[in-house]
């Protein structure tokens, strides 16, 4: 039985890996600390594999997700990372799209890590706020304020002219 | 045009797409989960997370090289009586699911703290109704630790316990550690532990550790 739980694994491992790897760097930021994020859930994972029934990618996720939640609430005091610098070079529209999709980018990156797994699983995912509560383990109402505050918090870095803005104001 | 949550899904897709290949790393996390368990991990404090303890791990002092740092002048001296018992059962079972009525299992969840779990236990196991010494120790990963230290009486069966459980298939090499009822954690065991400690560790913040132990301090 362990033998085949272990094959279960490595395949799990094998086959989604890369993916697991792109959520836990959306979640992070950066592929050292999602390389952390991912060993640390399987991890987690492996140590109750014979138990978990159903599907064990969303389970990896799940640890993932609220993970995340938790460093955002021990280290909210901490400095976030840094913003890259957004040029300010006067441009052509096309140029200043680019600017407004590094700039979302950057304010994405530079959101609190609690407040980015709401943006991830609420529109990468595509998941509803019920959903998105269920996974967390929090209420409908802390999604809904959290999924807010970070998106107030994108406008504000958003550029402020031309299409982009009419687009990103409700 | 797209509105705004699909510019942020776009922007969100984007920095996915930035991530780096993956280490092979089945093999490490695969042996990190079965032999050291949950050792390098901290709980996640999870808005209203009942369960305080997330994950657990149970030591043999000797294997870290560290004597017990309790001063020598508390030993023995101030034994602390528990309101409500420990007991330790190895873990025959589990199933992930609320126990059905009559099944002879006890609730407790899995180490996402979401998934409720049914153990199903086996042995007499021991029961703890007074701890030698306990503290709240920092696990240098940014949880915390209760420490506990069973009454000289009890480290030999402790040992005797500890000793029977490695090795064997999960998740018989795990030992419930129940509360009222209820399985806060199941470690597995990694070697006999022969000084009479063991550590809980899972605590996000030092305040839970210590309201677990005041919970069962008798006032």
């Amino acid at each position: 039985m362990d033998g085949r739980t272990r094959r279960d694994f490595g395949e799990l491992v094998a086959a989604r890996s890369p993916e697991l790897l792109r959520l836990a760097y959306v979640l992070t930021g950066n592929q050292h600390a999602a390389e952390d994020l991912l060993q640390s859930a399987l991890t987690k994972a492996a140590a109750h594999w014979g138990r978990i029934h159903g599907a064990p990618e969303g389970y990896v996720r799940r640890i993932m997700y609220r993970e995340q939640v938790g460093w955002w609430r021990r280290r909210a005091r901490r400095p976030e990372i840094a913003m890259a610098h957004v040029p300010e070079r006067p441009a052509r529209d096309e140029v200043v799209m680019v600017e407004a999709r590094l700039a979302l980018r950057d304010a994405l990156l530079a959101l609190p890590p609690g407040k980015r797994v709401m943006l991830v699983l609420r529109y990468l995912e595509d998941l509803s706020e019920a959903q998105v509560a269920d996974i967390l383990g929090c209420s409908v109402g802390t999604v809904r304020s959290q999924t807010h505050k970070a998106i107030a918090q994108l406008r504000s870095v958003l550029p402020s002219r031309g299409q982009a803005s009419t687009e990103v104001s409700k | 045009m797209s509105g705004p949550e699909e510019m942020i899904a776009d922007a969100l897709r984007e920095i996915a797409a930035q991530a780096g290949a993956p280490r092979a790393i089945a093999d490490a996390a695969w042996r990190a989960g079965r032999r050291r368990r949950l050792a390098a991990l901290t709980a996640s404090a999870v808005a209203g997370a009942a369960a305080i303890v997330a994950a657990v791990l149970l030591l043999p002092l000797a294997a870290h090289g560290q004597p017990p740092s309790r001063p020598p002048s508390q030993q023995g001296r101030t034994p602390i009586s528990l309101r409500s018992p420990i007991q330790f059962r190895q873990v025959a079972a589990i199933s992930n699911a609320s126990c059905p009525a009559g099944s002879g299992g006890l609730p407790g969840t899995l180490p996402d703290s979401a998934t409720p779990a049914c153990f199903y236990l086996t042995g007499t196991g021991m029961t703890v109704t007074a701890l030698q010494s306990a503290q709240v120790i920092p696990s240098g990963t940014g949880s915390y630790l209760l420490k506990i230290v069973l009454p000289p009486a009890q480290t030999g069966p402790w040992a005797a316990l500890t000793r029977k459980l490695p090795g064997l298939p999960s998740p018989r090499d795990q030992l419930a550690i129940i509360i009222d009822g209820r399985v806060i954690a199941d470690p597995a065991v990694q070697g006999p532990i022969t000084g009479g400690t063991a550590e809980i560790p899972g605590f996000a913040t030092r305040a839970q550790a210590e309201s677990l132990l005041s919970s069962l301090r008798n006032q």
